[in-house]
């Protein structure tokens, strides 16, 4: 009985060192996977657009004069442009030194009912401030950086606010698992990561 | 005054919608008789004879005041088999029914109103005499659909509107046309860029003339070049778009479908799916141009696309 238990323990032991090493494998080939040069260069011509699609989404989901499905939609098409929803944005204001980071469907939530009658958020010099690099972990990283510039004109009540704020944009480059035809193959995908507030300007 | 006379041959399946830019019905036509979804009133249709259910139709097109572009959506149902049997002999197999009218009500009268076309066999003479401005649709269909098909192509072809064909199976759901006339559709398995005008069915010798040689283009189903176009119109209004996304996703082999963007010769991928991409034109308005698309079963795999 001893030795039944013995074996079992043996391959138990050995079965996940087996998997153990597989697994290590599989990520170690997907380290070794890179970017050839020309396609560096398309994808970073692509994070500029996917901050472009993003700025596009955020204009819609604050102008008040949309419908309200189609404000849900940006919002929902948003945050497909990120890698994850636990990606945060840094928020900051002219009145707080303070900066704050919330998620971000929380943000476009949140920006999408600011009690302003009409809000304008417009992203301008949106390009690439560091180039892509491979980082440890296998992914490529970079940063597009762009000047949002703010506008919420509001009633007697709360007033208007105004600001130009400059942001980074965390770009990631990751393998995926994604539709190939009918089936799934790795492939590298561009997604938004974290945005973090540089700079927070006085307008005018 | 642009007014028309019209000897309509109708089984029963199908109705026109004609729709302004601003998505309003201006005018509809035809009785919608099956188990379509939407349920128009037939009052407004004359209905002159019975048994091989002519119904004559007086349609002045400036009432619906139709401009170049709006658009003419025709809900019809495909038959469910060619039995060879003429849709619109005396076996009344589609006779009208439904709300407003049933199958006894219909005038049971033998003689064809005069003008009207009940010659299940036209010959191009009998085309010939017809007198001008006055279009008489041949009965010689065996398919469903086929007079108000080409009726509407002969009226787009005079408004200048857009011809959309919808077809609905038994459920209601709207499908692609099947086996019918819906040239751009059914080219779009080899090679959808290709514009195909409507033109009358071939053994269908008898459309007038002056309709069918309009130099207005008709078309039977937007391409999905167009779809994707109208789709990232910004004068369109985003409720408005949805039809056009539902015929675009037609094109697909389903929402999952990956999109692939070209930049240069490179392919990036941000992980977009069609429907998802086709929503997210619908906001950002891009104007894009396919590349290249793959093709599983007739439906597209896979798409790559450049976006300007």
């Amino acid at each position: 009985m001893k030795i039944k238990i013995a074996s079992i323990t043996f391959l138990s032991a050995f079965f996940a060192i087996y998997v153990g090493h597989c697994y290590a494998q599989t990520s170690n080939s997907k380290a070794k996977i890179e970017l050839t040069q020309e396609q560096i260069v398309a994808f970073k011509q692509q994070a500029i657009t996917s901050a472009a699609d993003l700025s596009r989404h955020m204009a819609t989901m604050v102008d008040k004069s949309n419908e309200i499905a189609m404000r849900n939609k940006a919002v929902d098409l948003a945050i497909k442009l990120f890698s994850s929803e636990t990606n945060v944005v840094e928020i900051s204001s002219l009145n707080t030194t303070v900066k704050q980071q919330i998620k971000i469907r929380q943000y476009f939530n949140r920006i999408k009912a600011l009690p302003y009658s009409s809000i304008q958020i417009t992203w301008y010099d949106i390009h690439l401030s560091k180039d892509l690099t491979l980082g440890a972990d296998g992914k490529y990283y970079g940063v597009v950086s762009i000047l949002q510039k703010f506008d919420g004109i509001g009633n007697n009540e709360i007033g208007s606010y105004e600001d130009i704020t400059a942001k980074n944009i965390t770009i990631v480059i990751e393998v995926a698992l994604v539709f190939n035809g009918p089936d799934k193959k790795e492939r590298w995908i561009l997604k938004l990561g974290d945005i973090r507030v540089q700079e927070t300007l006085v307008s005018k | 005054m642009n007014e028309i006379k019209l000897d309509l041959h109708l089984s029963g399946k199908t109705a026109a919608i004609f729709v302004d830019k601003q998505d309003r019905i201006v005018d509809w036509i035809g009785p919608f008789l099956k188990d379509n979804k939407i349920h128009l009133p037939i009052e407004q249709l004359e209905i002159l004879t019975g048994n091989d259910h002519l119904i004559s139709v007086y349609q002045s097109f400036e009432d619906a005041d139709l401009k170049n572009g709006d658009a003419i959506f025709i809900y019809t149902v495909p038959q469910a088999e060619d039995t060879g049997r003429n849709s619109f002999s005396n076996e009344s197999i589609d006779a009208p029914e439904g709300p407003g009218i049933t199958k006894n009500e219909i005038p049971d009268s033998e003689e064809p109103s005069p003008g009207s076309w009940v010659n299940a066999e036209p010959t191009q003479d009998q085309s010939q005499e017809q007198p001008i401005g006055r279009t008489t649709i041949p009965a010689s269909s065996k398919r469903p659909g086929k007079q108000i098909v080409t009726f509407i192509a002969l009226l787009a072809a005079m408004t200048g509107g857009i011809v959309y064909y919808i077809t609905t199976d038994s459920e209601g759901d709207e499908k692609p046309w099947e086996g019918y006339v819906m040239p751009s559709l059914a080219g779009a398995h080899d090679d959808n860029t290709k514009e195909r005008p409507l033109t009358a069915p071939s053994e269908n010798t008898n459309v007038p003339t002056h309709a069918a040689t309009s130099s207005k283009r008709v078309q039977a189903m937007m391409t999905l070049e167009e779809c994707l176009s109208q789709i990232a119109n910004p004068e369109i209004s985003y409720n408005s778009k949805k039809r056009f996304k539902n015929m675009a996703l037609e094109y697909f082999l389903s929402q999952d479908v990956p999109v692939r963007k070209m930049i240069g010769s490179q392919i990036t991928d941000d992980g977009s799916i069609i429907s998802d991409y086709i929503e997210s034109l619908s906001i950002t308005c891009k104007q894009i141009s396919i590349i290249k698309k793959t093709y599983t079963a007739g439906k597209i795999a896979e798409i790559y696309i450049a976006e300007q």
